[in-house]
């Protein structure tokens, strides 16, 4: 079933607007990832959708069925949340069965359930214990399990990952991304963090002050954002104003870093049109200075294994960084850089 | 939706009955307090007679009361906040066993205490200072409670570190960071302990020497023996008499002044 | 944390004597007003009226009718009350927490003032509501014509006087154990399916299990050793604190009278005992 959200706002008693009018189709069997910084409005969307909270205004559909204000026991949502709110005095057993325990399904078929999900999560050896003598990752798979046992039709994920160190986090992700490829419920996933966003979602949402900023595939999001803050929030970038170029070879850019190719010309925008251009760290690469069109100084070098990170300032006064790899030889002060391609977005006063 | 905010509604009116239930007396007393004639608004028959019936009858009581919350304060503050230090900081055998016979007036009917000292110093008893310290006995967990409590908090800890890796020594660090950081936990305290001297009836009664009648007895004795309005009128000057001491034990925070029935 | 308490615990035996001679005050007024007196009293219990030792006042007060009577009259009470109390406390405290009504603060504070009152203070404001003139006897008059409910002076009208003492306390108490409950785990019972009912049943209860025992323990001690309200109230009610009053004023029998009052303390001293085992567990819930 598909859920759709229908120009959703939301107002708190105290005026503050937490959501300005989100509309979204979502597919069956999609994995959605609603991205943005704290405040954005997320949650909140998340608790709607959720049926924890009812929005100002806007319709929720689940199919065609119009949910707004079905309370959330009655809309067959799995929610995992953060820290994974486990049932400390009941067993991960009687946790994962708990959402068919109050649907009054009887003993022997509750039980039957339950182990299936038991065995399918890996959990059976542990299914008399209690949350707190779990593991994070033993956690996560019961959290995940008691959302799933239901059968729910979508299945909400709240930060799940958020209070976890961040070494736990990266294997979680990679059994989180695994599990839910498992099950393919049509999947709602709630994160500040873009990392969890581009490896978990089939497609990223990405909020701000309530709006919907950008929807698309995270490779999409990555190599043609729509707007600066879509370009700075997902990846880093640096930002130089540059002046459009459209020739038979393609569009350009004439900037402060000398001409630079583009990925696409901004839609609409005409020959001569003042642009900003967005390069990625890892788009620009450090040459040899004899014989290099840009020279630049570096300014800080900092080593972070596989990459080196670098602070440059060109000979034309801008200061930008550069992610290169990390055998990449700098012998000297002053190095060549060459920019592989930049992104163009029209001058927005942001 | 629509059947969950009938609940809540329900829920939010029995709070206010409940509400209703515990403040409607407090208001009739304080109105029946100022009337000529029980029944009748203080606006239809104004009247300070009750008043000055209290004041010339019990004036005396009201003095002996504050006079030994006074005392009972200052003992309670001085013997409270080193055994609450100590018992915060030090590990001791009987540690254990101590907080709980702290516990032990929480939940000893004062009846029962109050039988039990008054039996033991029977030379003692009528004077003022047996009714001070059997107040001193009987507020003292909730001083030292509040006290080990506040000083358990992590951020008490972290000042005093943080004052003893800038070279302070332990009288430094106990007088100049450790009591200013509890300093409003031992004001609300002391509130407490005061409200709870000024409305001790249980050990009181066993304890007190007629010639200096506390309080909470003489208001008992206008309950029973005198009209409902000097009752009222009695009633009105406690409440009246603690209000401050609450008012400011609300602004500090949480102060549980727990009475005894 | 721990290392930091290690400031002041390098030389066990100076800590010992500097604990000692902080706590010795407290230790003086605890032995010369709780201890002793309270030995004193379990003793004089002990002496028959020859002053010849006897066990005769425990037993009287187990085996003789009159004062079985006030006993179980006084557990029951005390039953009833701490029952009605918790039922009547944890909806309400739910619904202070949970439920936003409007103006919390104002509504906490109003539920912490009756706080401050004495017992003989709660027997006054159940008289005024109850009591020959009081305000619901006058209410039912203007209503129905007859004066109804002036039950003051009764049993009900002492277990009305004990609600309202408890009511607030256990409320508050309530509350601050609901609040320490992350809400995440009631809206987690709702997405899996359970109605508000089953999610009060099945997640919250079991929750505040040891709030909850704790406040019973608390709210049964005090509706047993309730003095002052049962004494304005209830001076021909046969409860326990009534008699172990008469009898050390009235008949003087005061060996009888301290062996009551020690059943008393008992009775409260168990509860105190789940009261502090309940709290116990609670502390190592969340040490984890």
């Amino acid at each position: 079933m598909t859920l759709q959200l229908d120009r959703l706002t939301k107002t708190y008693r105290d005026g503050t607007q937490a959501l300005r009018g989100i509309s979204l189709l979502i597919q069956p069997g999609e994995i959605i990832v609603l991205l943005g910084p704290s405040g954005c409005g997320k949650s909140t969307l998340l608790r709607l959708i959720a049926g924890l909270d009812v929005p100002t205004s806007g319709q929720v559909y689940l199919g065609t069925r119009d949910i707004t204000y079905t309370p959330a026991e009655r809309r067959d949502m799995g929610m995992v949340f953060q820290n994974y709110a486990l049932f400390p005095h009941m067993s991960v057993a009687e946790n994962i069965g708990f959402g068919l325990r109050v649907r009054g399904i009887t003993r022997a078929e509750r039980q039957q359930r339950v182990e299936a999900m038991l065995e399918k999560l890996q959990l059976i050896p542990l299914a008399d214990r209690r949350p707190d003598q779990l593991s994070g990752g033993q956690q996560q798979r019961v959290a995940l399990g008691r959302a799933l046992a239901i059968n729910p039709s979508v299945l909400l994920l709240d930060e799940p990952l958020t209070a976890l160190d961040a070494q736990l986090r990266e294997s979680l992700r990679s059994e989180l991304r695994r599990t839910l490829e498992q099950f393919r419920t049509t999947s709602i996933y709630v994160t500040h963090d873009q990392t969890e966003a581009m490896s978990l979602g089939d497609r990223v949402v990405v909020l701000r002050n309530g709006l919907i900023e950008q929807v698309g595939t995270p490779r999409a999001l990555y190599q043609r954002p729509a707007s600066a803050f879509v370009a700075r929030f997902i990846g880093s970038a640096n930002r130089i104003g540059g002046v459009l170029r459209l020739t038979a070879t393609g569009p350009s850019a004439e900037t402060a870093l000398g001409p630079v190719t583009l990925a696409a010309a901004p839609a609409g925008a005409a020959d001569g049109a003042l642009i900003d251009v967005f390069v990625r760290p890892e788009d620009v690469t450090v040459v040899p200075a004899a014989g290099a069109a840009l020279l630049a100084a570096i300014v800080q070098v900092e080593f972070l294994g596989d990459r080196l990170r670098l602070q440059v300032r060109t000979t034309t006064g801008a200061t930008i960084t550069a992610s290169v790899a990390a055998h990449t030889m700098i012998s000297t002060n002053l190095v060549g850089l060459c920019i592989r391609q930049a992104i163009a977005l029209p001058t927005a006063g942001e | 939706m629509q059947r969950i905010s009938v609940w809540r509604s329900a829920r939010i009116i029995w709070l206010l009955a409940t509400l209703l239930f515990l403040l409607a007396p407090v208001v009739i007393t304080v109105f029946g307090s100022f009337s000529a004639r029980w029944g009748r608004t203080p606006w239809e028959a104004f009247t300070l007679e009750w008043y000055g019936y209290v004041f010339r009858t019990y004036g005396q009581a009201i003095r002996v009361s504050l006079l030994v919350g006074a005392c009972t304060v200052v003992i309670t503050t001085l013997i409270g906040i080193p055994a609450g230090y100590a018992l915060a900081r030090y590990r001791f055998w009987g540690r254990a066993l101590l907080e709980d016979a702290l516990l032990l007036p929480l939940t000893l009917p004062g009846l029962a205490l109050g039988l039990a000292i008054v039996q033991t110093y029977v030379i003692l008893r009528g004077q003022l200072l047996l009714l001070i310290i059997g107040h001193v006995v009987f507020t003292l967990p909730y001083m030292v409670q509040m006290v080990t409590a506040s000083l358990r908090t992590g951020n008490v800890l972290r000042l005093e570190a943080a004052a003893a890796s800038l070279g302070a020594n332990w009288f430094q660090r106990f007088f100049l960071v450790t009591l200013p950081s509890i300093r409003n936990t031992v004001v609300a305290a002391g509130l407490a302990v005061a409200t709870l001297s000024l409305g001790e009836f249980n050990l009181s009664y066993f304890l007190y020497s007629p010639l200096a009648m506390p309080l909470p007895v003489g208001m008992y004795e206008a309950y029973a023996s005198l009209r409902i309005e000097i009752g009222s009128a009695f009633t009105t000057l406690f409440v009246a008499l603690l209000l401050p001491l609450l008012l400011v034990g609300q602004l500090l925070g949480r102060t549980r002044a727990t009475s005894s029935t | 944390m721990n290392r930091l308490r290690l400031l002041g615990q390098k030389h066990v035996r100076v800590q010992f004597s500097t604990a000692a001679a902080l706590l010795a005050p407290l230790l003086l007024v605890l032995l010369a007003m709780l201890f002793i007196p309270l030995v004193v009293l379990a003793a004089m219990g002990l002496r028959g009226a020859d002053g010849a030792l006897t066990l005769d006042n425990y037993l009287a007060v187990l085996v003789n009718p009159r004062y079985r009577n006030g006993l179980l009259t006084s557990i029951g009470l005390a039953s009833a009350v701490t029952t009605a109390t918790l039922v009547a406390s944890t909806t309400l405290a739910y619904t202070v927490v949970r439920d936003q009504p409007p103006a919390t603060a104002l509504i906490r504070a109003l539920l912490t003032f009756p706080l401050s009152f004495p017992g003989i203070v709660v027997g006054f404001m159940t008289i005024i509501l109850f009591g020959r003139t009081g305000a619901l006897p006058a209410l039912t008059q203007q209503l129905v014509g007859v004066p109804l409910l002036q039950i003051a002076y009764t049993l009900p009208g002492l277990f009305v006087a004990y609600l309202y003492f408890e009511i607030p306390r256990i409320t508050l108490a309530l509350a601050e154990a609901i609040e320490q409950v992350d809400a995440r785990y009631e809206a987690a019972a709702r997405t899996l399916g359970a109605r508000p009912v089953q999610v009060f049943v099945l997640v919250l209860l079991p929750l505040l299990r040891s709030a909850l025992i704790s406040s019973s323990a608390l709210a049964f001690a005090t509706s047993m050793g309730a003095f002052g309200t049962a004494y304005t109230l209830a001076q021909r009610i046969t409860i326990l604190p009534i008699q172990i009053y008469d009898a050390y004023t009235v008949s003087f029998e005061f060996e009888l009278a301290s062996a009551m009052a020690v059943v008393l303390g008992l009775i409260t001293m168990v509860a105190l005992g789940v009261y502090r085992a309940a709290v116990g567990s609670a502390y190592q819930q969340q040490e984890q």
